[in-house]
């Protein structure tokens, strides 16, 4: 039920490209493909209006096509993609984390703005647009960007539908094998859509290629090779295609902003020094990173040489970590010790991602078992003085091991000891743990702790019924009983009934309550999508009060110099509608950032 | 074993329908003997003498065998120790029971048989089965099953008995509309009181939360170094460190951006230390056991707000994660996300 992403979607289009794109992307939206006649006739706009609107429309892929070479006629179908239409929600972020890492002389946010206006541009149209010395600069720019696949090339197929691509391939593969008595017909499609399935995933990944769109410099550029090679691996001399066609990466762009995400929950459960870590973590592992899900099979792996590398000479890495104070220190010195042991040996048994074999293993190496029954402090004062004389390196692997001690909400797992420590991140595993919390998160301030507490406990033990939750929980069951069923109202939990007999009585049956996690999350962002829809309805009805203020704003004078062109009272008319804006576009780039969990991380 | 004469039809009923594992004697009554010699006197010599004996050279209670009873008064001939036992039962003396396959025999107080003496069949034979039942009650309708009588007569019966305080009515925490029954004097178990968390077969709920609140501050305070502990490598004196420099400037505090436990720290409490600390903090008067702690770990886990290391061995305080950590100006940033949400 993607009715309120298509809403939001024909809203942006309305205030951004005018009424006849909305309408004719909204009768798209409701019919699904359409010719052109097909749109003139439903829509009731003349055929020339809407060749005029399809332009813009196509050029930024909001509208895809397809040319069907054996249908007869050469008439293209038009079809709708909400996903690209959505990303206009992100752009203003996108121009803001271009503009964090790229300075603005660098030419980089002019391009990305230029390239959110015009949807896609050839680099020799642009570079042509510009006087010499701009053009030099936006090269650099442009092959920086590209470097980093915030931006990318577009092949024809992109703008064609997904499914009618993967059509293609399979009938062209099915042609391919021949019929035969020996092959059933079944076995024949099976083994044609593998093949298909195989060549598509190839073709989706074709951008994935380090010197996409780039070609080897002629001269000057990239002279010295004997540079080190950049973060992306590919050597600095290479300048870009001059007939590649650009177009922003929002792939990678969801990809940046889950790193966000992840470095911000790391910052609340750990430390900020710690995120500092992750944060260089994460960026060492980001040139092979093209999309959030559906990676390379792969595992990438980062080594903790890297990591020490990228990172900061200011960040102060071993003063986050605490000695108990010499009050605390004897109470637990001795039972700190059996456990110890206890530990090791546990530890030994576990698979991978114990934090005993980590790096941090100096210090407890000292802490051997034949020393715990004397001089507690003693021991421990050598291994501290240990680990203050000990290298940077093994600073950066106490952080190291402190982001992966924890089984619940692994944010890195070791895999390897080369140099220093090999390290990989299981996003699977972390991307559901954060919806996990998120998602709690959501339900505690719309519902309470209680709630939040039930559905904790629901979520731990599968299907459970009233009165086992009364008693684990340690509530009444009448208080539970309320909140029970305003979560079943939201989506959150579902019932299971058992009958006890062959009849339903009510009486006679188990109620079981469970949860089911992507029904959950679906219903959630559905839900999310839809006060986007009200905020950005509100936004535009406040700027439609005020029409002539908002007419005289477009003017070139007055954009120029909006103090003396504007009387005090328009003045005052502007600064509430920008506030107005401004928390409501706030407001909709976090739920923009709840939409980037439970649906597109 | 020599065969047991037909006991008489007045106490076949109680006598046959008491198949189980031995009820707790009730507890010693006051020794008002006024009406007790009189059920004595009736019996002959003999008889009293074993009675006598029975009562008092053993821990009351006591549950002898047909051997033991031989040995204690001396009467080898089964015959005329049946007797002895037989009459002894008449008046209600002493009680037969089953003990797997061998029949045994108590001693009963002068003051029950009284009672039981004074009370109609059916009185007799409700008492009989809610006696049985122990700390653990009996409900009306297992009564009425087990009896086999109309519910009317067994309603009729619980009120008397009631009445004269035999019994008492108490309330269930598993089963709250049910009418349990025990002996007046003795306590419901804690199965049927529901625990340290009931009062008044009510949950205590604040007595809960607040017992939350003080485990979880204890778990923090062990698990998130404190302003006592201090970095073991202080950060270097530069600009961008922060350091607090207090009024007089003789001491510095320092801020730090982090501090924690290195990954392999093991001195977070674990359940039995958790334990400890409530009883020895004398926060209730209320016996907690172990499982009463984990159920309360348990809780706190529920509510994120500590996490477990070690697959359960110890636990450790979630940083930051508890809503009531959050300032008010985050929170009511939040709540506005909502207001124009579509759950209204």
């Amino acid at each position: 039920m993607s009715q309120y992403e298509e809403e939001l979607v024909v809203l942006l289009l309305r205030d951004i490209y005018g009424d006849i794109a909305a309408t004719v992307v909204d009768t798209l939206l409701k019919y699904g493909r359409l010719t052109l006649q097909l749109i003139s006739r439903y829509s009731k706009l003349p055929l020339a209006t809407i060749q005029r609107v399809l332009v813009p429309l196509v050029q930024n892929r909001f509208v895809l096509y397809w040319v069907d070479e054996n249908a007869g006629s050469d008439n293209a179908t038009y079809l709708a993609s909400t996903r690209n239409m959505y990303n206009i929600v992100r752009s203003g972020m996108f121009v803001s984390f271009v503009l964090d890492r790229f300075p603005d002389t660098s030419g980089a946010p002019d391009i990305v703005k230029n390239l959110l206006l015009y949807g896609h541009i050839r680099a020799s149209d642009y570079l042509a647009a510009q006087s010499a010395s701009q053009a030099a600069v936006s090269k650099s720019a442009i092959t920086l960007l590209l470097q980093r696949k915030l931006l990318t090339t577009l092949r024809r197929h992109e703008f064609n539908p997904q499914s009618d691509l993967y059509m293609r391939i399979f009938k062209r593969r099915l042609a391919a094998i021949p019929r035969s008595k020996a092959v059933s017909e079944s076995k024949r499609e099976t083994q044609a859509h593998s093949e298909a399935t195989e060549e598509f995933s190839v073709l989706k990944r074709v951008h994935d290629d380090i010197n996409d769109g780039l070609v080897a410099a002629a001269n000057g550029i990239g002279s010295s090779s004997k540079r080190a090679h950049s973060l992306t691996g590919s050597s600095p001399s290479k300048t870009i295609d001059e007939s590649a066609v650009l177009a922003l990466n929002h792939d990678k762009f969801a990809v940046h902003m889950r790193a966000q995400i992840l470095r911000h929950l790391v910052a609340q459960r750990i430390g900020k020094v710690t995120a500092a870590v992750y944060g260089k973590v994460l960026d060492c592992m980001e040139p092979k990173l093209f999309r959030c899900v559906d990676n390379t099979d792969k595992a990438i792996t980062v080594t903790s040489l890297e990591v020490l590398r990228s990172l900061d000479a200011s960040i102060e890495l071993a003063s986050a970590l605490a000695v108990r104070s010499s009050k605390k220190r004897s109470r637990s010195a001795s039972s700190r010790a059996s456990k110890r042991q206890k530990r090791r040996h546990g530890t030994d048994d576990s698979a991978g991602e114990s934090d005993n074999s980590m790096g941090s293993s100096n210090v407890s190496d000292l802490e051997s078992s034949h020393r715990h029954d004397d001089n507690e402090d003693g021991d421990d004062e050598d291994a501290d003085d240990n680990f203050a004389n000990s290298s940077r390196m093994e600073h950066l692997n106490f952080h190291l091991a402190l982001l992966s001690c924890n089984q619940s909400l692994p944010f890195i797992t070791k895999v390897g000891n080369k140099g220093g420590g090999e390290w990989t991140i299981d996003f699977d595993v972390l991307t559901a743990r954060v919806r996990e919390l998120e998602y709690d998160k959501l339900i505690t301030q719309k519902q309470g702790a209680i709630a939040c507490r039930l559905l904790r406990i629901i979520r731990d033990k599968g299907r459970i019924d009233e009165k086992q939750l009364a008693r684990i929980a340690l509530l009444p069951p009448k208080d539970i009983r309320s909140q029970l069923t305003a979560l079943h109202e939201i989506g959150c939990l579902d019932l299971q009934e058992v009958p006890r007999g062959t009849d339903r009585a009510p009486s006679r049956t188990y109620y079981l309550w469970y949860h089911k996690p992507k029904c959950a999350y679906a219903l959630m962002t559905q839900a999310v999508l839809k006060t986007m829809v009200r905020c950005y309805a509100r936004v535009i009805e406040e700027r439609g009060r005020r029409p002539s203020v908002m007419a005289k704003l477009l003017r070139e004078d007055v954009r120029l110099d909006e103090l003396n062109m504007l009387t005090p009272a328009e003045r005052e008319e502007v600064r509430r509608v920008r506030g107005v804006e401004e928390r409501f576009i706030a407001h909709m780039a976090k739920l923009d950032n709840l939409v980037l969990i439970f649906r597109d991380m | 074993m020599p065969s047991v004469k037909a006991p008489k039809a007045g106490s076949s009923a109680r006598a046959a329908s008491q198949p189980y594992t031995m009820p707790l004697s009730p507890p010693a009554s006051s020794a008002s003997s006024s009406g007790s010699m009189h059920l004595l006197e009736n019996l002959s010599q003999p008889a009293q003498t074993m009675y006598n004996k029975m009562m008092n050279s053993v821990p009351e209670g006591h549950i002898y065998t047909q051997t033991e009873l031989t040995e204690l008064v001396g009467i080898s001939d089964p015959l005329r120790l049946m007797g002895l036992i037989q009459e002894n039962m008449n008046m209600g003396l002493v009680k037969m029971l089953q003990q797997g396959d061998d029949l045994c025999y108590q001693a009963i107080k002068k003051e029950d048989a009284e009672k039981i003496q004074a009370m109609t069949k059916d009185e007799a034979m409700v008492y009989s089965y809610i006696e049985s039942s122990g700390t653990e009650g009996i409900w009306t309708k297992t009564i009425k099953a087990k009896t086999n009588l109309h519910q009317s007569v067994v309603q009729r019966c619980l009120k008397s008995l009631e009445s004269k305080r035999y019994i008492k009515n108490i309330k269930s925490v598993k089963y709250p509309t049910r009418k349990i029954y025990m002996l007046a004097s003795l306590q419901p178990s804690i199965d049927v009181t529901g625990g340290p968390w009931f009062t008044d077969s009510e949950l205590d709920t604040e007595f809960i939360s607040s017992l939350l609140s003080i485990v979880f501050r204890y778990v923090m305070s062990e698990s998130i170094p404190t302003e006592d502990d201090k970095a073991l490598v202080p950060p270097p004196r530069s600009k961008k460190t922060n350091r607090k420099f207090t009024k007089n400037e003789k001491k510095e505090e320092i801020v730090y951006d982090q501090l924690s436990y290195p990954a392999n720290y093991s001195a977070y409490p674990s359940q039995t230390q958790i334990h400890e600390f409530v009883q020895t903090s004398g926060i209730t008067t209320v016996e907690l056991a172990q499982s009463d702690i984990k159920a309360l770990l348990d809780v706190l886990i529920y509510d994120g707000k500590i996490e477990t290391i070690d697959h359960g061995m110890t636990y450790r305080a979630i940083l930051g994660a508890t809503a009531d950590d959050r300032t008010s100006a985050e929170a009511s940033e939040y709540d506005s996300i909502w207001s124009y949400g579509p759950f209204l």
